[in-house]
């Protein structure tokens, strides 16, 4: 029997997973109750798409990627004079400027 | 919500602002009021086809018994019955006409039921009998007397949140491009050509998904469509991402969608991890 307050850990869902709002594992057509571990992964009626929540490594790489391309390379005034704030800021608090710093062995 | 019988036979659209289950519930009904109009117009058209049958039974009695009087009033009998069936078969035939459409809304909304609220409504439009509006109107130089007429029907409009603050807008249309000239013998003659398109949009949250332009990108636009479908063409902005398809046979419209939408948030979902993992890297 299902303990009062019970909420289900399994996650759902057709196009992208969320949390299952039922109050029990049975009778569950997702969960066949409670048989299946996660039956938003175990969905095999997706159309062409036989494994549509595993990304490649690869995919997620080349995508931060292209994040970090879109990003502007080139430092202005601004960005210098934050730099060196940080910096000043993490040599003299927590020791962050060790590298920079000579006389340290 | 109840659904006006008479309201959805005259005009032939539903229209609504309630949960996916109500528009459900109420589209089931519709089906259910098709089925009683299509049996009740099968009905009347037998009755007037008894009253053909006895029309002439008269008839035949009255001039095997010299009955001039029966022959006349059987064959007006006849003509009676005769129009009573023509109007029959084409009272409700608008209605009727589109039962496809009924199904694809129905399956769609289905589709969409497992990944929104009970509560959240959802805004929808469907048109059952066909109201095609002219978009172009020209001569067509190809033929002798050509001309070419363009013309739009869009059937079924759906929009409304997702769980999880994605605003889906489904859009499906009918396009159908008429070509009327004449041949060699001066004879008319009319070429039909439809073709459904589906449109499938998702405003995303940026809060959720970061921007999912990278992600697309990673994908290369890894988007497939049913058999007599093509992909016309996915577009990613920061907010939205729009997927349109055009298909062939009405069988492949609801496929056709489903897979713009799995699709659609296969590009999401790996916007998402992306988004998650750099929010993990900063904090």
């Amino acid at each position: 029997m299902t303990p009062p307050g019970w909420k289900c850990p399994r996650r759902i869902g057709f196009l992208f997973p969320h949390a299952c709002p039922r109050l029990t594992p049975e009778g569950c057509p997702d969960c066949q109750g409670g048989e299946v571990a996660d039956p938003y992964v175990r969905r095999t009626d997706r159309y062409f798409y036989r494994s549509y929540d595993y990304y490649d490594d690869s995919l997620t790489g080349y995508a931060l990627a292209e994040v970090a391309d879109t990003l502007d390379p080139r430092f202005t005034e601004a960005d210098g004079e934050s730099l060196v704030t940080q910096q000043e800021d993490a040599g003299g608090g927590d020791g962050g400027g060790y590298e920079d710093d000579t006389s340290a062995s | 919500m109840a659904v006006n019988q008479q309201e959805i036979e005259k005009a032939g659209i539903y229209e609504a602002k309630t949960p996916l289950s109500s528009l459900l519930a109420d589209l089931e009904q519709i089906a259910a009021i098709s089925a009683t109009v299509a049996a009740r117009g099968k009905k009347k058209r037998k009755l007037g086809g008894w009253i053909i049958l006895a029309g002439v039974i008269g008839c035949v009695i009255g001039a095997a018994t010299g009955l001039s009087a029966l022959v006349g009033l059987c064959f007006l009998l006849m003509i009676a019955g005769f129009i009573w069936w023509i109007v029959n078969l084409l009272s409700g035939r608008a209605f009727l006409a589109h039962a496809g459409r009924l199904e694809i809304a129905k399956q769609r909304i289905a589709m969409l039921q497992q990944d929104a609220s009970d509560k959240a409504p959802f805004t929808c439009r469907l048109v059952l009998s066909a109201k095609p509006t002219t978009l172009s109107d020209e001569k067509w130089p190809g033929r002798k007397n050509g001309k070419q007429q363009l013309l739009e029907d869009r059937w079924l409009s759906l929009e409304g949140p997702l769980l999880d603050g994605t605003v889906v807008t489904d859009e499906i249309k009918d396009l159908t491009r008429k070509r009327t000239f004449s041949t060699p013998r001066g004879k008319t003659k009319t070429k039909v050509r439809l073709t459904h398109l589906v449109n499938v949009r998702f405003d995303y949250p940026p809060k959720v998904y970061g921007n999912a332009r990278p992600a697309e990108k990673a994908l290369h636009g890894e988007v497939q469509v049913a058999l007599s479908a093509t992909l016309r063409g996915v577009k990613v902005t920061e907010k939205a991402i729009a997927l349109k398809a055009t298909v062939l046979e009405e069988k492949h419209i609801l496929p056709t969608a489903g897979m713009l939408s799995v699709g659609g948030y296969r590009i999401l979902n790996l916007a998402r991890k992306m988004s998650d993992g750099q929010q993990g890297k900063t904090k």
